[in-house]
């Protein structure tokens, strides 16, 4: 199983999405981290119902991987 | 002064083949009813007024010599500004495209709908990039609802259904990622086909999300939503024949049942105690729902990285800001999400084994206003922009086909149905259209009539 989740992820903070910006080397002005941090806690709310789902293991993407 | 307030594509299209009406002629009427509407009432944001006529007088050249043009002689359509014209620059909404490429072609969407006789005029506003569900473009301006200027006309490509909704065009060839063309369908009163994944075209129309983009037609008539997805499709056969007998028509429950405004139930109730007397419930929108809003920002976020990087103050604040946030999502939940999205898609099909049509409401109620864009959802107030399509977005992860009619209610404003169906069975959609107009259950309202 891909395992629900545990615990309850911390909720994103203008801080932390200054740092997680810059690991990414994403150089954005100041005005865009007040939005970014609203709309990243409206994905994590996604990702938490997303979590709730318990996967097979062998269930595979909807991605097509071919070489 | 040709009347294309109400005259349908295949009307106009038969009396132009007649020889009885110059295509020259519908297409000077629809681009002063553009003018004279101006941007954010026609919900065109750049109109190709030498391209278009010369267009239509070749049409007429073709008459003329006693051929015939094809099946949308001299109809003239608009498309949202993502689908390329040949030596114009397709800014998506945005800025940051604006300064180029210049376009080498047009879109093979554009060119199988000319290629049939029609005429495009200009193209449509959309949220930028495609990404809003409510056409409020901070470059290009808000696209006016034709039945109140006060409402939003929803989105992305709410400038198309506007268009059609306002009698500039009868018909808009549109994109739908996960409700773009079904939402603004909904609340301008027009016809909408959200087709299969894969069915038409997407050539020279610039992606979004990969995943979930489609193209598709907006029409205030279901034989011109009919006639141009066939030409769209260049005569490939029906995947799916819609069935012999009666039929089954089955009203979706759980997800689709809250967050109902009450004018949206009355306006239902009718519908209901025809067709809706055996309820589905289709499991898992929910979940539907946050991954297909997982993809979205991960895969519009990576589409849309290297513009980032470059401006990020180009970018309309509302967008920047969601795709900067898609940004910062783990892969592993994007691909989560992809792995929800294979195993939904298979068992989405089981519900149609029961059913051969499932109804919805298109969205939630009626459109909200410009000064104040927002909704009710879960006993909350929400933007309007990320949640408009709370209905579209579960059944866009599924790769279900959807059409959305506008409601016969007496309400002030259009409010809209959603219709699913198989994989494939755009046909039997379209049966069961047919049925609920035949009915009176479904009617195009004309703005400024209300009831």
């Amino acid at each position: 199983m891909s395992g629900e989740i545990e615990t309850k992820p911390a909720r994103p903070t203008a801080d932390g999405v200054r740092a997680r910006l810059a690991e990414a080397g994403i150089d954005v002005p100041e005005a865009c981290v007040a939005g970014t941090v609203a709309n990243l806690i409206v994905l994590q709310d996604h990702v938490a119902v997303l979590r709730t789902f318990p996967l097979d293991d062998h269930s595979r993407s909807a991605l097509e991987f071919r070489v | 002064m040709i009347d294309l307030h109400r005259d349908t594509a295949t009307a106009l299209a038969a009396n132009v083949r007649a020889g009885t009406l110059s295509a020259r002629a519908v297409c000077e009427s629809a681009l002063s009813h553009i003018e004279r509407l101006g941007r954010d009432g026609s919900g065109f944001t750049h109109v190709l007024r030498s391209r278009a006529l010369l267009r239509a007088e070749a049409v007429d050249k073709i008459v003329a010599a006693g051929l015939d043009p094809g099946p949308l002689a001299g109809v003239p359509f608009g498309a949202a500004d993502l689908f390329d014209v040949s030596g114009q620059v397709t800014t998506a909404g945005s800025l940051i495209r604006a300064s180029g490429p210049f376009a080498h072609g047009d879109a093979k969407a554009i060119a199988l709908l000319e290629a049939a006789g029609a005429v495009l005029v200009g193209t449509q506003n959309v949220d930028e990039f495609g990404y809003g569900f409510v056409t409020v473009n901070a470059h290009y301006g808000t696209t006016r609802n034709p039945h109140d200027p006060d409402r939003l006309v929803g989105g992305a490509a709410g400038g198309s259904a506007a268009a059609v909704a306002a009698g500039c065009v009868p018909v808009s060839l549109a994109f739908d990622t996960n409700g773009s063309l079904r939402v603004p369908a909904a609340l301008c009163g027009v016809m909408g086909l959200k087709p299969t994944y894969g069915d038409l075209p997407r050539e020279g129309c610039l992606p979004f999300v990969n995943s979930l983009d489609v193209v598709g037609p907006l029409a205030r008539d279901l034989d011109d939503l009919i006639v141009v997805r066939d030409v769209l499709r260049q005569g490939a056969p029906e995947r799916v024949e819609p069935p012999h007998g009666a039929l089954r028509f089955g009203r979706m429950l759980g997800w689709f049942d809250r967050n109902v405004t009450d004018e949206m139930r009355a306006a239902l109730a009718p519908l209901w105690r025809e067709k809706g007397r055996v309820g589905r419930e289709l499991q898992f929108a929910e979940l539907a729902r946050a991954a297909a809003s997982v993809i979205i920002a991960t895969e519009g976020a990576n589409f849309h990285r290297a513009r980032l990087d470059q401006d990020a103050m180009a970018f309309d604040p509302a967008t920047r800001d969601r795709l900067l946030a898609g940004l910062l999502l783990p892969a592993d939940d994007y691909l989560r999400a992809q792995r929800f999205r294979a195993w939904i898609a298979v068992r989405s099909r089981a519900q149609f084994e029961l059913s051969d049509v499932l109804l919805s409401p298109a969205v939630p109620g009626y459109a909200p206003t410009a000064d104040d864009p927002t909704m009710m959802f879960d006993g909350e107030r929400v933007r309007a922009r990320s949640h408009l399509g709370i209905y579209t977005q579960p059944i866009s992860l599924m790769g279900l086909p959807a059409l959305v009619l506008p409601l016969a209610h007496d309400g002030p404003l259009p409010l809209g149905i959603q219709l699913v169906a198989a994989p494939g069975a755009e046909a039997t959609l379209f049966a069961a259209a047919r049925q609920l107009v035949a009915e009176g259950l479904v009617a195009v309202p004309t703005p400024g009539v209300t009831g």
